[in-house]
């Protein structure tokens, strides 16, 4: 109860104000450039990874990555980097 | 990206391998230790690079996750420390011989002394090896060029021109030496002449005849000594060889202010050494900025070679010099007194080596704006005397032409 109440506040806020969503709200943000680099903020751990996929757990669902040469660049705890050849961004849900 | 990993700490290029070798790149991340260049290598296997981490954690760590680790490189500076201990000794002769080739890159290998005779180019170097400058001595002491050159053009009298200049740690001193025509040898015929009005005090006659005596009056061109000896007969023509000291007759004009402001150095100076960084500048010897009041500072800078370059690193010499302001006030017979001995000395100055003013009359004086002018005239005993050559052969058809005109 508390937290969709928290849930709703955050929303509202980004909505009035002119703050990005992804940092009030802890959403996902998916950076990918061409198909070489892939940064990803805000995800929660890494589920699997291997050449030709990259799946991260979201706080709702899950990130699949397919491509080929996958390399993790870096992982910190906020952010994650991909190199690789992407072929494709996928969100799961549950 | 591995930039992001301060360069202090180690870091090391692991395979980990198990089941799921992810659980164990969430440990890390939870820990927050940094990971990067992950790649899969196999099923069971990713190879990555990450931060040095505490072995007690990884051990937890990887029982946590269910991975074995196999490290294949250590990289930084921890694991670099740790081989070298092992080889301290290579460690120890590496940096020895960087302090010996940088000692060596400062050092002045040679002294090239070039268009000076060996007597001269001895005394060229016991003066350069004075100011410090001798091969094997090391660069920072050596006073700059400019110094070097001014102080051996003052010592040295048989020099025309000299020059000193560095490249790179050979220094090369030019000199002309002047060149003295032979004296006396070779002097032709010639008489003595008065170069100024004089009033004739002495003679001293070496070689020829005289033809002045002592008290005459003497006018500018007239002949004083003759260049031949013997009556008009039998005679014989020499180089006419002495002095005339005749007195002479002078006025010269000085002022003085009654007052003045000078500055004038106490004598005491003090000397900071610096090493400088780029422009960090750090004190190795004197660390006062301002040791005096009122002082004149002198920077001088070296920079520190190391073989053929120049490093940004300067040996850097400051020299405070103190200095203070004197008000002098003048009384007016002490004006009197300094305007007259400044007249004499102004007048000294214009006149020959062997002048000497008798007396000193001050004529006029007069005080405008504090000023003192002075006007005074000096008795002066010097040299007169001038060579002057003349031809044998048209002398003696001269003679000739005399003693004939006199027998007619």
């Amino acid at each position: 109860m508390k937290k969709k109440w928290t849930r709703q506040m955050k929303k509202w806020f980004s909505e009035i104000s002119d703050i990005p969503a992804d940092i009030i709200m802890d959403l996902p943000k998916v950076t990918l450039v061409g198909q070489s680099h892939l940064s990803i903020e805000n995800y929660q751990s890494v589920v699997h990874f291997s050449d030709n996929q990259l799946i991260l757990a979201l706080e709702k669902g899950e990130l699949h990555i397919g491509g080929e040469h996958f390399v993790l660049e870096v992982i910190l705890e906020k952010e994650i980097l991909l190199e690789g050849l992407v072929k494709s961004v996928q969100f799961v849900e549950h | 990206m591995e930039k992001r990993i301060s360069p202090i700490g180690g870091s090391i290029k692991a395979e980990v391998s198990g089941r799921a070798p992810e659980a164990f790149l969430r440990e890390c991340v939870q820990q927050g230790i940094p990971l990067w260049s992950i790649q899969r290598k196999n099923e069971t296997t990713i190879i990555c690079s990450m931060k040095q981490p505490d072995p007690e954690w990884l051990r937890e760590a990887l029982t946590r996750s269910g991975c074995r680790i196999r490290i294949l490189e250590k990289k930084g500076l921890p694991f670099f420390v740790k081989r070298v201990q092992g080889r301290m000794g290579i460690v120890i002769g590496l940096l020895f011989f960087l302090g010996i080739l940088l000692v060596l890159s400062n050092m002045v290998w040679s002294v090239q002394v070039k268009g000076a005779d060996p007597r001269l180019e001895a005394q060229i170097r016991t003066l350069l090896s004075k100011q410090h400058l001798y091969p094997g001595s090391l660069d920072f002491f050596v006073p700059n060029t400019k110094q070097i050159e001014t102080q051996l053009s003052a010592k040295l009298s048989k020099v025309t021109w000299i020059g000193v200049s560095r490249d790179g740690t050979t220094y090369r001193v030019d000199v002309v030496q002047k060149k003295y025509p032979r004296k006396g040898k070779g002097a032709g015929p010639r008489n003595i002449v008065a170069t100024k009005q004089a009033i004739i005090q002495k003679l001293y006659v070496e070689k020829g005849q005289p033809v002045v005596e002592s008290n005459q009056f003497v006018k500018p061109g007239q002949l004083l000594v003759l260049g031949r000896i013997g009556d008009e007969k039998s005679y014989r023509f020499v180089a006419a060889q002495g002095q005339v000291i005749g007195e002479t007759w002078y006025e010269t004009q000085v002022q003085i202010p009654l007052s003045g402001r000078y500055t004038l150095y106490t004598g005491k100076s003090k000397t900071q050494y610096r090493l400088k960084f780029w422009n960090f500048p750090m004190p190795i010897w004197g660390f006062s900025n301002h040791p005096f009041p009122n002082a004149d500072k002198e920077t001088e800078n070296r920079a520190i070679r190391f073989l053929f370059w120049k490093m940004p690193i300067d040996w850097q010499t400051i020299t405070f010099r103190e200095k203070k302001q004197i008000t002098r006030r003048l009384s007016l017979q002490e004006a009197l007194d300094e305007a007259g001995e400044a007249a004499d000395q102004k007048l000294l100055g214009q006149l020959g080596p062997n002048a000497e003013i008798v007396s000193t009359v001050i004529d006029k004086k007069t005080v405008r704006h504090r000023v003192l002018f002075i006007s005074s005239h000096q008795v002066v005993y010097e040299n007169i005397g001038r060579y002057q050559n003349f031809d044998s052969r048209s002398e003696k058809a001269k003679l000739k032409k005399k003693v004939e005109n006199q027998r007619n």
